[in-house]
């Protein structure tokens, strides 16, 4: 009799661990109906979206799904915004890691005073530097604007975006480059290594995990980033996802089946390299 | 310049500051049990915890979008409190165009965005409490209301600070929500500082007047610094 009942604590546990569940399940319900709602709208006629409010559309075609596609002009858009958020992520990984390495274990004058000023640089909103940034680059170093050529405002976009990240890559890889014993750095040095080779081959693999968190982080933000890229890139062949889906429904009447198939078009990519990297790290809980 | 455009300032100031407070309130009352609640189911998570991140990495324009949807006069929101007999709930304009429900329902996407980070935090916050600890208590014959207040909850402040901190900043800089969603409107009713900056300087409001979108942009910094150094103040007052 003893050994079959469970003892009142275990009961309470196993209740605890239900309600987690519960609790677990119904919020990831609320996280991901707006995308399950999304792609149902897609599949809805404009009239249905207001009156179907099932998740199952009454018909299955995808006819909004393929003048999307077309209307989007999907590859060309699709391929800037990879352009940009492979220079801005390649960009901050190699500028800010070098400089975090420099703060980190170079020995020079004046080292803490430069490393708080670049930190305080963290305070400042985006907005307010949005100005000086436009006026800057459209009239005085006109690498924007109606006469710029397609690489120039690409430079002149990618540029502010990964000065933008560079106050928090830096205080990032200092805080993970100060981890590593110094006593490494020593050794290769005694072996006759370069301060270049030293960062190469020992700093730089051995900081993947902050890698990987500022590049994941800079790969969202300029895939996802809106008002900076609609200031610079004013020839429609050049817009980013964001912005074409925006351009889309330019229309009196807004149509949702349209403006769902696009938005979906533009988290799917996201979504696919978010669910990649979570597999690949399958350690982490 | 006369009193209109200070009016104005003051009023999207104070959508920030209403923003500030309620999305890190409910950010931290929404994360702390969500993070307990992954903290103890151990079995089959992974999964599950892939889906919570998805607000946070999808971010942007599609989700507004969808949001808006949801938001319309015949939307899902307002078919539901029709279905559940709360016709009077439910704006006949549509969530995002009443005067009155317009920023909570701003907010109230802004938490749902907020919510994943800071349940990570949280999460790796609980991890580092050791077993031992809880384990003693349990002996000690403590509940688990008693552990979460008398353990978990003093142990996890520095990651409450962070994520207070984070997120503040976070309400009082940001405004492409707004400017994608309603604009501002109604009636300046979701107007913030930041986007009062944006339309001055780029809105079409006339000429452009970078002149005055920049001082604005400077109180904005000055706020934020006022901002970040209560923070490490409190923070170093924790240590």
């Amino acid at each position: 009799m003893q050994a079959t009942l469970p003892s009142p604590r275990s009961i309470r546990s196993m209740v605890g661990g239900g309600i987690s569940y519960v609790v677990i399940g119904l919020y990831t319900l609320l996280s991901v109906y707006p995308f399950l709602w999304m792609v149902s709208a897609s599949f809805k006629e404009p009239v249905e979206v207001y009156q179907n409010q099932s998740l199952i559309p009454w018909n299955l075609n995808f006819n909004t799904w393929i003048s999307t596609w077309g209307d989007l002009n999907f590859f060309t858009h699709f391929l800037n915004t990879v352009i940009l958020t492979m220079v801005v992520v390649l960009g901050v990984l190699l500028i800010y890691s070098l400089a975090g390495y420099g703060f980190a274990v170079l020995p020079f004058r004046g080292r803490n005073v430069v490393f708080v000023f670049f930190l305080s640089m963290l305070l400042v909103p985006g907005v307010t530097i949005l100005i000086p940034l436009y006026v800057m680059l459209r009239l005085q170093v006109p690498l924007i604007g109606p006469d710029a050529s397609y690489l120039s405002t690409y430079v002149g976009l990618a540029l502010p975006m990964i000065n933008g990240a560079g106050p928090f890559a830096i205080f990032l890889f200092r805080n993970y480059f100060r981890t590593i014993p110094a006593e490494l750095r020593d050794a290769a040095l005694v072996d006759g290594c370069s301060e270049v080779r030293i960062y190469w081959s020992i700093y730089m693999p051995l900081a993947l995990p902050a890698m990987a968190t500022i590049g994941i982080m800079n790969f969202l933000a300029s895939w996802n980033a809106y008002v900076w890229p609609s200031l610079v890139l004013t020839k429609p062949e050049w817009l980013t996802l964001p912005l074409k889906l925006r351009e889309l429904d330019m229309q009196i009447v807004i149509q949702w089946n349209v403006r769902m198939a696009g938005s979906l078009f533009t988290v799917i990519p996201i979504i696919l390299v978010f669910l990649l990297l979570q597999a690949l790290q399958p350690c982490r809980r | 310049m006369g009193h209109a455009p200070n009016k104005a300032f003051l009023n999207a100031l104070g959508n920030n500051i209403i923003i500030m407070i309620s999305v890190t309130v409910g950010v931290i009352l929404i994360a702390l049990p969500l993070a307990l609640a992954m903290n103890r189911a151990t079995r089959g998570v992974t999964a599950f915890r892939s889906l919570l991140l998805l607000p946070m990495v999808t971010a942007g324009i599609a989700v507004y979008y969808v949001w808006s949807l949801i938001y319309q006069p015949d939307g899902l929101l307002n078919s539901l409190l029709r279905a559940f007999g709360l016709e009077a709930l439910a704006p006949k304009d549509g969530w995002l165009a009443n005067i009155h429900t317009a920023l909570p329902a701003l907010i109230v996407v802004m938490i749902w965005a907020g919510v994943p980070l800071a349940m990570l935090l949280y999460l790796a916050g609980l991890q580092t409490i050791p077993q031992e600890l809880m384990e003693a208590s349990i002996v000690d014959g403590a509940g688990a209301w008693d552990r979460l207040r008398r353990i978990v909850w003093p142990l996890l402040r520095p990651v409450t600070v962070i994520i207070i901190i984070t997120t503040l900043s976070t309400a009082l800089q940001g405004y492409e929500m707004p400017l994608l969603m309603t604009d501002g409107g109604p009636t300046d009713h979701t107007m913030v500082v930041g986007l009062l900056v944006y339309k001055k300087a780029f809105g079409g409001w006339g000429t452009p007047a970078m002149g005055a979108a920049s001082a604005y942009g400077w109180i904005l910094f000055i706020l934020g610094l006022g901002l970040s150094v209560l923070s490490l103040r409190s923070m170093r007052a924790l240590d």
